[in-house]
């Protein structure tokens, strides 16, 4: 934990860590000066700009009655845009007193036809009767009801298979600074938990993005090998059934393994075989052993 | 129908209420008068039918943030040369800051209203509003990393600014040094 970047330190310095991470940061300052020197210039920083922008937000502020007016609120604009409409298309100008009979003409059609679709449409849904209810929002529906635990392995594996191999390897802006990716994941799972270190089965971690799931997050760790498939891991909060041991998944030409623990979901996948896929499951679980 | 009347007054007074936080954080982001009262204006008409809105919910003020800097996406999306027409008002920030340890330094003022919009946009929610990553993530429309990357790129910048003008030393001896818990606290 030597190398770690401005962004975590300034995440410990802004009080966004994990208190097991945030401590972690301390001891190190305490005994490494390179650190201690880093965060002592970050604290100089966050200080200038806590009063700079603490007293921009505390001063007293008149907002103009203008950018209070909830009615019409682009009224204002509208001169504006018309007038740079007018300088972008010149051409398209034309005073409403001196409207060409091919205009008049076309305004004419334009409403016919918008008339005739609004008939036609509101006519159809009278003859059809009342619509059956639509069903309720996703957003809508009790959670219970929306993660369903048997589920959650399918729709992720799914989602994977929208990511082509491709998108799989390594590239040079991808975030792979291990500290900035375990400040992700605890935030997202709400446990301090360490990205898996697959190094001895010839993995390096060089990616790690979030996405939404459902109502939750999504972490999605990738992890590439110079000579085997690259592995991908996920990670996301969730399931009320309690933990669950390791299972294997296929889902068409996908496999994968899943498990939960601590109300937390994992799921890894890759082209590996079935017995590949255990043994990394088995490093994770073995690493990742969440403390509150 | 009377409730809802209620609830939907109460919702507009708290938005009217609001609305100088709002102002200054749609201020943060151009460092332009006009087209901060332009943003305010929509975010305030795109939330007027809000009926639970409420000024003292995170939730709700970050709702309002991100509406604000959406706005400020859709239109540089509509027109990329936006920020070419319109030249930073440096005088904005000088008015807080003229209290504080830079007092009188017009180029600091300047220094902060020459940083990226979306980059001034974070560093205000985070070190004015007290705003978790989380929340000035959400409002500015970043990944959580992004956000991280974009404040550390403003303190670097700032680190840089101070080196150049032998400010550093000077700030670090006025006794600047802010405990962390501090921002917690403003966060809480």
């Amino acid at each position: 934990m030597t190398h770690l970047s401005d962004e975590f330190l300034l995440a410990y310095l802004d009080g966004q860590l994990e208190k097991t991470q945030a401590a972690e940061v301390t001891q190190l300052s305490a005994v490494n000066a390179e650190v201690s020197r880093r965060i002592a210039r970050l604290k100089r920083t966050q200080a200038q700009l806590i009063e700079t922008f603490g007293a921009f937000a505390r001063d007293d502020v008149t907002v103009p009655k203008a950018a209070l007016q909830m009615g019409d609120p682009d009224a204002q604009a509208r001169p504006q845009r018309a007038a740079s409409q007018a300088v972008s298309r010149p051409s398209a100008e034309v005073s409403s007193s001196g409207r060409s009979p091919a205009a008049a003409r076309q305004m004419l059609f334009v409403a016919a036809v918008f008339l005739g679709g609004l008939l036609g449409g509101y006519g159809a849904t009278l003859l059809a009767g009342d619509p059956a209810p639509l069903p309720p929002k996703d957003t809508d529906r009790p959670a219970s009801a929306v993660i369903a635990p048997t589920a959650w392995p399918t729709d992720i594996a799914r989602f994977h298979s929208y990511f082509p191999r491709e998108t799989l390897t390594p590239y040079p802006d991808a975030i792979a600074n291990p500290e900035l990716i375990r400040f992700q994941l605890s935030k997202i799972t709400g446990r301090a938990l360490t990205p898996p270190d697959f190094t001895r089965q010839g993995y390096t971690l060089y990616r790690g993005q979030t996405f939404n799931y459902r109502q939750d997050r999504m972490m999605q760790l990738t992890y590439s090998s110079k000579n085997e498939p690259p592995v991908t891991f996920y990670a996301l909060p969730g399931a009320e059934s309690g933990d669950s041991a390791v299972a294997v998944q296929t889902i068409g030409s996908l496999k994968g393994v899943n498990w939960v623990f601590d109300r937390v979901r994992f799921f890894i996948t890759s082209d590996r075989s079935e017995e590949d896929l255990k043994v990394l499951a088995a490093v994770a679980q073995s690493q990742m052993t969440p403390k509150r | 129908m009377a409730n809802f009347g209620q609830s939907q007054s109460r919702a507009r007074d708290g938005l009217l209420a609001a609305a100088p936080r709002l102002y200054k954080f749609a201020l943060a982001i151009t460092a332009n008068a006009d087209l901060a009262q332009a943003l305010l204006r929509g975010a305030l008409k795109s939330l007027q039918n809000r009926k639970d809105w409420r000024q003292n919910d995170r939730d709700h003020l970050t709702e309002a943030f991100r509406r604000i800097y959406a706005l400020w996406d859709a239109k540089l999306a509509e027109d990329p040369n936006l920020q070419k027409k319109y030249v930073p008002d440096a005088r904005l920030f000088s008015a807080s800051l003229l209290k504080g340890s830079l007092a009188g330094n017009a180029h600091f003022a300047k220094f902060i209203s020459s940083l990226p919009s979306q980059q001034r946009a974070a560093l205000y929610l985070v070190y004015g509003e007290g705003a978790s990553y989380d929340e000035a993530a959400d409002a500015v429309g970043l990944e959580m990393l992004a956000l991280m990357k974009c404040l550390a790129r403003g303190h670097v910048a700032l680190s840089h600014w101070l080196d150049t003008r032998g400010l550093s030393e000077g700030s670090r001896q006025g006794g600047l040094d802010i405990d962390p818990s501090i921002i917690r606290e403003r966060a809480a």
